[in-house]
């Protein structure tokens, strides 16, 4: 019930005194028109991407861009989105206020209407079991489930669930769990639709009815309750209490690694780690910051949602700032000893409170704290100083009671007792018991030859090691310290340690790292790029990764992967000194390192294990159209790619490594994170992307996505092959016709020839020539000036036959005067013998006709009938209908002009060419006639 | 806490929520429609009977199922009885269940609310929410609403040959008049 929040923020005000460490985190700006008074819901998903959600406004983050999604609150004005959750299939599914739903597609949302309808309260959370049931979590009308098939159902009070009211939802396997203040409950749906729903409450073992929140890690499930510890349900379903501190009303739990809890509750953000107490963490210094919502990413961030913007936590690092530089460290339990030149302090790491244990004139460089929980402090030119915790002051030792020499550079021990280095040898204090006997040293007759010492290291055997300032690694073999091998260099060596193999790790002042084993020999280590300076110690992590600090930060070299990965400053690290060692583990893979400022605190088990930007083809786009295709017509030629390499740790520093095969002939670097290839020419192609920094792409982040244009349709072998038989065809065609054609016109053109030659023939028939001259004769003698009318008409014939031989058509009007000449010429020799008649109305006469036509029918009227006073020939040439007609009486002579039946012949074919009509010819006893068809002039 | 504050609010400012006391009716009328590739069978009944008791949020509606009437055919109509609906083996389909919504809280006005129940036909009986209208007037309540029905939900085999004539899931109409007892 809710009336506890009035009285939780007083029973959480406790504070603390001493140091405030100071978490790394930094403000995201955001684009103005997100208002941040409303920002609220943070969601990452699957794909490791933020979501944000304002009110009504939804948000998606890559690091350098909010993009904004367009929704829609007509349903109901002043609705806010109240849960957002990607399902298996990639949809993001957004849960309102009043009960709406809607999903995201591409820019904008789009609502939600299953035929069950809507819930009229508020959507709280959602959840996918692993049957691919989405689970739908409200506030007040209980759960809400859909199947694969897209059917709800509810489970509320009448199915037994203890409240309506659910205040988180959890999946787990084929289970979901639920939060109500009535208990916890597993619920399932079967794919028959059965509903199973077990409630989980105090009476199974839980701390409290009342669970608030819930937070699934692996097959664990932490329960948040009201002012009681968290629960864990571990994978058989035991409820174990853990340790965490009590007085919790969760709004957020998060969990993360194995020691940290992040809460936010009434607008406050508190921290818990290895099971102390909550510590209220600040930001922007404020008061009045209301912390919102909390979500962690992929790349270990704690992302948090506030009233005054959106903050972005390193959560692997935390500082505590001092006023000088911390020369040494070392941790006893939860105590940090450490130096600022020749003061010591004690601090409470859980407590958080601190004192100065002791004030002198020598500037401390070492501190150790041995097996019994003594604390040594090594000096330079005083000797060493050992507290016992029991004790306020500590015993001396210098050069005047046993030291080999009184600056002491490095202390290193076990429950057998401590050894020294110092820059005049090592000096080495065994212990019976808890007692600290008389110490012994050793020089260059004990094989120290240049006796300065940077650092003694003790291995979990107890071996002894020493790294010198030119004698390389030297160790203790009970007698004499000697080089661990002859082929080792004898070199300057800064620091030394070993793995939890055993194997032996050290490192040179210039940053070169090397390592060795008894059974394996050296080895070399490809040296990193110390852009930053010189060397400040070198440590193993408990996972057998080696870190070596330097001024710039921290460089780790993972023996297994063999790479180096850089924890530069972006990571958070401060200053640190060179040379001084001053790094320690903690407890609860804390790692504490003194700087030039400060101490500073990385986490190990919260430092970001996924170091390089992963990778995501965002989109492909056709002409800036978003397309799914893989195969692509000749003119859809315009691809674009939009990728994002996500990396929030440092997003302008990402860098993408881009090829489009059968395109590129080289990988192209590129910062923008979209590329556009216009106008791609057919063919297979395959687009590779990879983000990284620094230079380096990981490999297994490549994304490709391969697709093909296609050629135009005529581009392929068969339209080719095609084509060319095609062609010849008609080329073979085109041939036959134009031969064909060729042969016709060779046929007319005979025709004509020969229809030229019969006339030229008839023409100078010899009767014609010497009737005409005979005539002529005649009329020179009776009339001169006739018988110059009638040669000039001779020769006007023979003129215009000479004219027209060689064309095709001329009109029939023309003809008819040719004709008019002839029998002008014959109407001398026949006298009243003959009867033309010509009737053609002028129509008629602009058709056409082959030349000579009328003129040869009219010569052969002539040539076969009898011409006489008692027979005299009449002959007609008219228009009848679509013929002209030439008609004569019929009275054949006894032939002596032989027919040869050509000139009708000719006339006919000629005709052909012209006209589809036909010539007709109509013969009887008493008239022969022939009927031209009218050609239409052209 | 919150809903029980708004509730007695109600109580308080208005008294023109549902008077309590059951809410009766019969004659209801029940259309459903089977759309199929080759063949649309629509069919009907006038004999539905439901009742709603806003004290408890409960609902129950009743049908005979031999009621049905329409049908392309006298023989389809006989099929649907006696290979599909099999009505004198399982004379009766029903819907029993409760509102999601409180009903007794409504005041007079159009709502639309959620019935969660027991839909059973064919004598096999499916979960299902079902989005209804409820017009309250001051001596009825008319309840509308349509829904579909998947037919292998109650056990229905449709033979393989009419497969394209039955469609798979039969939409269904309710229009229902109540009246306090």
């Amino acid at each position: 019930m809710k009336w506890s929040k009035v009285i939780l923020p007083f029973l959480m005000l406790w504070w603390h005194s001493g140091y405030p460490q100071q978490l790394n985190y930094r403000e995201i700006s955001m684009p103005e028109a997100v208002s941040t008074s409303t920002l609220d819901l943070l969601y990452t998903d699957s794909d490791g991407f933020l979501w944000l959600a304002a009110g009504p406004g939804l948000y998606w983050y890559d690091g350098l861009h909010f993009r904004k999604i367009k929704t829609d609150t007509t349903h109901r004005p002043g609705d806010g989105i109240s849960a957002i959750y990607d399902d298996s299939d990639g949809t993001v599914w957004l849960g309102w206020k009043s009960g709406f739903i809607s999903h995201v597609s591409g820019d904008s949302t789009t609502a939600y209407n299953p035929e069950e309808g809507t819930p009229a309260v508020s959507i709280i959370g959602w959840a996918e079991d692993d049957r691919g049931n989405l689970w739908m979590a409200t506030d007040g009308e209980g759960l809400y489930v859909k199947n694969r098939e897209g059917r709800w159902y509810n489970f509320n009070e009448d199915d037994g669930l203890p409240s309506n009211d659910c205040y988180d939802v959890v999946a787990m396997g084929v289970n979901v769990m639920l939060a109500t203040d009535q208990g916890l409950v597993r619920c399932s749906l079967e794919p028959s639709g059965n509903k199973e729903l077990t409630v989980i409450n105090r009476d199974d073992g839980l701390d409290d009815q009342i669970v608030k929140k819930l937070f699934r890690d692996g097959d664990n499930l932490w329960i948040a309750f009201y002012e009681q510890h968290i629960n864990r349900i571990a994978k058989g379903g035991e409820i174990m209490v853990e340790k965490t501190p009590p007085g919790v009303d969760a709004h957020m739990i998060i969990r993360s690694g194995e020691t940290t809890w992040w809460l936010s509750e009434a607008g406050h953000l508190y921290r818990s780690t290895a099971n102390h107490e909550w510590q209220r963490i600040e930001i922007k210094s404020s008061r009045r910051t209301q912390i919102r919502h909390l979500a962690l990413d992929k790349e270990g961030h704690l992302w948090v949602s506030t009233n005054k913007g959106l903050f972005l936590f390193d959560q692997w690092i935390e500082n505590y700032p001092t006023a000088e530089a911390v020369t040494a460290l070392c941790v006893k339990d939860s105590m940090l000893w450490y130096s600022q030149q020749g003061n010591l302090y004690k601090y409470n790491l859980i407590t958080g409170s601190g004192e100065k244990v002791w004030a002198g004139p020598n500037l401390i460089l070492s501190l150790h704290a041995d097996y019994y929980g003594r604390v040594w402090a090594g000096t330079f030119d005083g000797g060493v100083m050992i507290w016992n915790t029991a004790e306020g002051n500590p015993r001396f030792f210098n050069e005047s009671n046993g030291l080999v020499n009184n600056n002491v550079l490095s202390i290193d021990g076990n429950k057998e007792g401590v050894w020294l280095g110092t820059l005049g040898g090592v000096s080495h204090f065994p212990f019976k018991g808890d007692e600290i006997l008389a110490p012994k040293s050793y020089d260059h007759i004990e094989g120290v030859g240049v006796q300065y010492i940077y650092a003694v290291h003790v291995n979990d055997k107890g071996q002894v090691f020493l790294a010198t300032d030119g004698d390389g690694v030297l160790h203790w073999d009970g007698e004499y310290f000697r080089p661990l091998s002859i082929n080792l260099p004898k070199n300057v060596v800064l620091d030394i340690t070993s793995d939890p193999e055993g194997r032996l790790w050290w490192i040179t002042p210039d940053g070169h790292l090397h390592s060795w084993s008894p059974a394996e020999g050296g080895r070399d280590i490809p040296s990193f790029e110390s852009e930053s300076g010189k060397v400040a110690g070198l440590l193993a992590e408990p996972g057998g990764d080696i870190l070596v600090f330097h001024e710039g930060g921290m460089h780790r070299w993972s023996p297994v992967n063999k790479r180096w990965t850089s924890y530069g400053k972006s990571f958070g690290m401060g200053t640190l000194q060179p040379e001084l060692h001053a790094q320690k583990l903690g407890p609860h893979h804390f790692l504490f390192s003194g700087t030039a400022d400060g101490i500073t605190a990385l986490r190990l088990d919260l430092l970001p294990r996924q170091l390089q930007p992963s990778t995501h083809l965002m989109s492909k786009e056709l002409f800036f159209e978003p397309t799914t295709a893989t195969s692509f017509s000749s003119d859809e030629n315009h691809i674009t790619f939009k990728y994002t390499g996500r990396w929030y740790t440092d997003p302008e520093g990402v860098r993408y490594k881009l090829k489009l095969q059968g395109y590129d002939l080289d990988w192209v670097i590129s910062q923008n994170n979209s590329i556009t290839y216009p106008q791609l020419p057919p063919g297979h192609y395959t687009f590779s992307v990879v983000a990284g920094i620094d230079g380096y792409f990981p490999e297994d982040q490549l994304r490709q996505f391969s697709f093909e244009i296609r050629r135009p349709w005529y581009d392929h072998w068969y339209i080719f092959v095609g084509g060319i038989l095609l062609l010849a065809l008609a080329g073979y065609l085109l041939g036959r016709f134009r031969m064909r054609e060729q042969r016709k016109k060779q046929e007319q053109e005979q025709q004509r020839v020969r229809a030229q030659y019969e006339a030229l023939k008839s023409q100078v028939n010899p009767h014609f020539l010497f009737n005409s001259f005979n005539t002529l004769m005649a009329l020179i003698e009776d009339d001169k000036e006739e018988a110059t009318q009638y040669l000039s008409a001779l020769s006007d014939f023979f003129r215009n036959i000479l004219k027209f031989r060689e064309i095709d058509l001329i009109s029939v009007g023309e003809e008819l005067e040719i004709v008019k000449t002839y029998l002008n010429l014959q109407e001398r020799r026949f006298g009243s013998n003959l009867h033309v008649e010509i009737d053609v109305p002028e129509k008629v006469g602009e058709t056409e006709i082959p030349p000579l036509t009328l003129q040869l029918l009219v010569e052969n009227a002539f040539k076969h009938n009898v011409i006489s006073k008692l027979k005299p020939l009449r002959l007609r040439i008219y228009s009848e209908g679509d013929y002209l007609v030439v008609w004569n009486v019929l009275q054949e002579k006894n032939q002596r002009d032989v027919s040869t039946g050509y000139g009708l012949d000719s006339i006919r074919k000629k005709y052909m060419y012209h006209t589809k009509r036909n010539i007709q010819v109509e013969c009887n006893d008493l008239h022969f006639a022939v009927y031209l068809p009218l050609i239409p002039k052209t | 806490m919150s809903r029980i504050a708004i509730l007695s609010l109600f109580l308080i400012i208005s008294t023109a929520y549902i008077p309590q006391g059951l809410w009766r009716g019969d004659g209801g009328v029940i259309n459903f429609e089977s759309d199929a590739p080759l063949e649309l069978i629509q069919a009907s009944s006038d004999a539905l009977r439901g009742v709603i008791d806003p004290a408890e949020n409960t609902f129950a509606f009743a049908l005979e199922t031999k009621t049905f009437k329409g049908f392309n055919s006298a023989l389809q109509q006989e099929h649907f009885h006696e290979n599909y609906i099999e009505s004198e083996k399982y004379p009766k389909a029903t819907f029993a269940g409760k509102f999601i919504e409180e009903v007794g809280a409504l005041q007079e006005g159009t709502h639309d609310v959620r019935a969660k129940g027991m839909l059973t036909i064919h004598g096999q009986s499916v979960e299902r929410i079902i989005k209804c209208r409820l017009e309250v007037k001051a001596n009825e309540i008319v309840v509308t609403g349509n829904f579909t029905v998947p037919l292998t939900d109650h056990h229905i085999t449709i033979p393989q040959v009419v497969h394209q004539k039955i469609a798979e899931e039969i939409y269904v109409e309710v229009a229902i008049t109540l009246k306090p007892v």
